[in-house]
């Protein structure tokens, strides 16, 4: 039905030292580096398996916001969903995403794209401190943002990320599902 | 440097591979240029190196005479003289071409007498400076370089006809074949025309061919030392332990004393800039770099903050303010980051809340300069990406659109110590405020990465984010698709630079002295061929600053004999000292006789000491205040403009050099 062996493609954003990178290398079974290396532009590829098919998925991970930002608007062209991040103790990220990273994509991709909200560190999470966004806020943001879905991960436990890119592969299966319905609908006329 | 080599030869490798498949179209300028040639190019070029009267001359129609071209480049070392010969003859080609007269040149006239067998870099010059004994790692490869070694000729090295980034090949020129070529067969690698006649006091120790001569790994040429001149020296440490991939670098003492680019009066300065264009140009001409002007946009503000060039923030904050060297806004944004977020987690990484900056940026706008913006609730992300928009938005960036590229470019000399050389003389090339602006951000910059522990900003990190910002990436995503491999070749290549240069800040903002003493040198030629030759000078009228550096006739009194110098001090009671220089005295030692007359017994060693809790010391009936701490010695007229002395500079040595200078002790604000 779907051409499983086309890998899926997503792309990372957010605002920087959120720990876009550190999910990425999470995922394809590699630890986090231990120091803080500034991301230029990386692409990652590890494999998930749904509903029992064994799936690519290929993951951009471009720097964040406003250094290098023509690197980053090249991706936005080139995948299936958009993962954007954000840092559960770091209200600034979560307000960026509303305010920048939402705009961005819109501008580039329109406003049918795939958008997955992911909210990282959830281990720093802290209830009492007034920076710290929770779980609420984020499924509210995920609602009006109208995306397809809202994680909490932390690369601390590695089913959380497994978890986040297993969405990504529904998603993205979904859309190339209604893109095919589509073009069935318009070639039998 | 064997590490830091083989670890960036696979960039290397891959940086060349992606450059070459990037950009075909660089190529084909590069070869079609001669073919229609308009000559704008080195018209400018000349100009900018102080040229303008040879310029006009070519346009007006006239060729340059053996002697004339002599003239202008008697006081340049034969691979200078060569770059602007090449310039001069592309232009003449072209004047020529242009008025389609076939009028008999000069040089048609008198052909060269000497034939040119293919040594026009390894004659007699180079000789010298192979026998000089100090063969460097470097002078080997460039003599290669040099040698014409090329494997492919270009098709355009026949009738003088070169681009800007041509170099010369090696060809033997047949005798009957007359040609300007011929012309600019400079057999020596020193100054051409010797000086006729002794300059008062000693004159200067011919420069040899200056290539590496900043660079040296060890200072071992014992003859210059015995002449009382020390090359600056760099000595290569071992590989630091912070990952960083870099050799340390250390400058080696200059007997003459370490001059740092504040040092040496405007005047000075541009004559400096003049040397190290024509520098630049020879060593990417060796290397064969090419680099374009960006073009500059054209309407431009010139009020408000954010969006405006340098120079304006800096014309109006000197109303406020006469002594500021860089806009106070871009001052006061870094001296709060310094003061309050160091150690801030991924400061100048983190974004910061759009919302406040843009708040924050308004507050700035419109109640800076009246004093009613309070740094204390400002974030430490908010002013980190504050600073970065200020710098992504200056009109004229920070390395400015004429030399933006060239920075780029030096990425590609595999030398390390050349690429430092080359930073450096682009350095000297920036304008005055955006030379400073570009000091004040490294040393903060330096700051970040030294406090890494806790900001996690290493020296790669801090590289990595602010290239984009210094570079000003253009961003043409609209013409393609996926993701440009040379855009992040260029972002490797970019961050290396930066590193670079916060790394080596210091040692980068210092003057090389083979500069400094070109210098001296071509201001006595100009002053001695002054009385000699009217026609040579007026034919070099805009370079003339003899005017400058004319000295007071000198009395002869009792006191003036070989050795002993008049110190001045007119911040002081005091009219002038006689000291008796002894071989090992320094500047810093008669800064203190000045010092110990006025009361204080502090002996002072050198800059080094600077630190010290000093308080004002007070002269005399008018109670004239000394900050101790800003007292120089300075080296006025002879032949230099005004330079301030490093305290360790060995008085004897620089007596001999400038015999004809004043010495005056004046408080400094930059050093």
């Amino acid at each position: 039905m779907v051409n499983a062996s086309k890998p899926v493609s997503c792309t990372l954003v957010g605002d920087g030292m959120v720990g876009k990178t550190s999910i990425a290398l999470s995922f394809i079974g590699k630890q986090a580096e231990e120091n803080y290396v500034a991301t230029v532009f990386e692409n990652y590829a590890g494999g998930t398996s749904v509903a029992g098919e064994q799936y690519t998925v290929s993951i951009y991970d471009p720097a964040g916001k406003h250094d290098y930002a023509s690197m980053r608007v090249c991706t936005y062209t080139d995948c299936e969903v958009i993962l954007m991040c954000y840092n559960v103790s770091d209200r600034d990220s979560f307000d960026s995403i509303a305010s920048f990273w939402l705009p961005e994509v819109r501008k580039f991709r329109g406003t049918k794209s795939t958008v997955i909200l992911v909210a990282t560190q959830t281990d720093t999470r802290n209830p009492d401190s007034d920076s710290s966004v929770s779980t609420e806020e984020g499924e509210k943001l995920a609602r009006e943002i109208n995306a397809g879905g809202y994680m909490e991960t932390t690369t601390q436990n590695y089913d959380s990320v497994k978890t986040v890119f297993e969405k990504v592969v529904t998603c993205a299966l979904k859309c190339r599902k209604k893109k095919k319905t589509l073009f069935k609908k318009i070639s039998r006329r | 440097m064997a590490v830091s080599r083989s670890s960036l030869e696979d960039y290397w490798t891959e940086f060349h591979d992606i450059e070459s498949t990037k950009d075909p179209d660089e190529e084909e300028e590069e070869d079609e240029l001669p073919k229609t040639p308009d000559g704008e190019q080195e018209a400018r070029w000349l100009k900018e190196v102080g040229l303008d009267a040879v310029v006009n001359r070519i346009k007006d129609g006239h060729g340059l005479t053996d002697d004339e071209m002599e003239a202008v480049t008697a006081t340049l070392t034969s691979s200078q003289a060569a770059v602007v010969k090449r310039r001069v003859d592309t232009l003449s080609t072209t004047m020529r071409k242009r008025q389609k007269q076939n009028k008999t040149d000069v040089r048609d006239i008198f052909p060269s007498q000497e034939t040119v067998n293919g040594s026009f870099y390894g004659s007699p010059g180079s000789f010298h400076r192979l026998s000089g004994g100090s063969i460097g790692e470097g002078q080997t490869t460039h003599d290669h370089v040099r040698h014409g070694s090329k494997p492919k000729e270009r098709s355009f090295m026949k009738r003088g006809g070169y681009s800007m980034s041509g170099r010369r090949t090696d060809e033997a020129v047949s005798p009957d074949q007359t040609g300007i070529e011929m012309l600019s067969v400079h057999p020596k690698g020193t100054y051409h025309r010797p000086v006729g006649s002794r300059l008062s006091g000693g004159s200067l120790p011919s420069i040899s061919d200056h290539e590496d001569i900043m660079f040296e790994l060890k200072p071992d040429d014992s003859t210059h030392q015995s002449r009382g001149q020390q090359r600056l020296v760099y000595h290569q440490g071992s590989q630091q332990k912070t990952g960083d991939n870099l050799p340390n670098f250390t400058l080696v003492h200059d007997k003459l004393g370490v001059t740092q680019m504040s040092d040496l009066s405007a005047s000075d300065m541009s004559q400096i800039r003049s040397l190290a264009l024509l520098e630049l140009t020879s060593m990417f001409d060796n290397h064969n770099i090419t680099y374009r002007h960006r073009k500059a946009k054209k309407r431009v503000k010139d009020h408000g903050l954010f969006g405006v060039p340098l120079q304006a923030l800096l014309e109006n904050d000197r109303k406020i303010d006469s002594r500021v060297t860089t806009p106070i806004i871009f001052h006061d944004i870094i001296q709060f980051i310094e003061g309050h977020c160091l150690e801030t987690e991924g400061i100048l990484r983190v974004p910061g809340s759009t919302g406040r900056i843009k708040q924050l940026r308004g507050e700035l706008e419109d109640r800076f300069y009246s004093g009613a913006i309070s740094w204390a609730e400002v974030l430490p992300h908010d002013a980190a990406a504050l600073l970065k928009q200020f710098l992504r938005e200056l009109p004229v960036p920070l390395l400015t659109y004429e030399y933006i590229e060239a920075f780029a470019q030096v990425e590609s000399i595999k030398e390390k110590k050349l690429q430092l050389q080359a930073l450096c003389l682009l350095i000297l090339l920036l304008p005055p405020v955006h030379r400073n602006t570009l000091q004040i951000l490294l040393r903060f910059l330096q700051k970040v990465v030294s406090k890494c522990h806790a900001n996690k900003m290493s020296l790669a990190n801090v590289s990595m984010i602010m290239a984009p910002n210094l570079f000003l990436v253009s961003s043409n995503h609209s013409k393609f698709k996926g993701i440009q491999e040379g855009e992040i070749s260029m972002a490797a290549g970019t961050s290396n630079i930066v590193r670079m240069l916060i790394k080596y800040l210091d040692i980068l903002w210092t003057v090389p002295s083979f500069l400094v003493h070109q210098m001296r040198r071509q201001n006595e030629i100009a002053q001695q061929r002054k009385g000699r030759d009217k026609s040579i000078m007026k034919f070099l009228a805009k370079k003339d600053k003899s005017e400058l550096y004319k000295k007071p006739p000198i009395v002869h009194e009792g006191d003036f004999e070989e050795g002993v110098i008049r110190v001045h001090a007119p911040n002081l009671t005091k009219s002038s000292t006689a000291i008796r220089l002894d071989n090992r005295m320094t500047a810093g030692h008669i800064v203190d006789r000045f010092r110990n007359s006025c009361g204080a017994l502090n002996p002072a060693n050198g800059r080094g000491d600077n630190k010290r809790t000093l308080q004002g010391i007070y002269c005399d009936p008018d109670k004239v205040s000394f900050a101790e701490e800003h007292t120089y010695l300075y080296e006025t007229g002879g032949n230099i403009c005004e330079r301030c002395l490093d305290h360790k500079t060995n008085m004897m040595a620089l007596y001999h050099v400038n015999p004809n200078a004043e010495w005056v002790i004046k408080t400094s604000n930059h050093r």
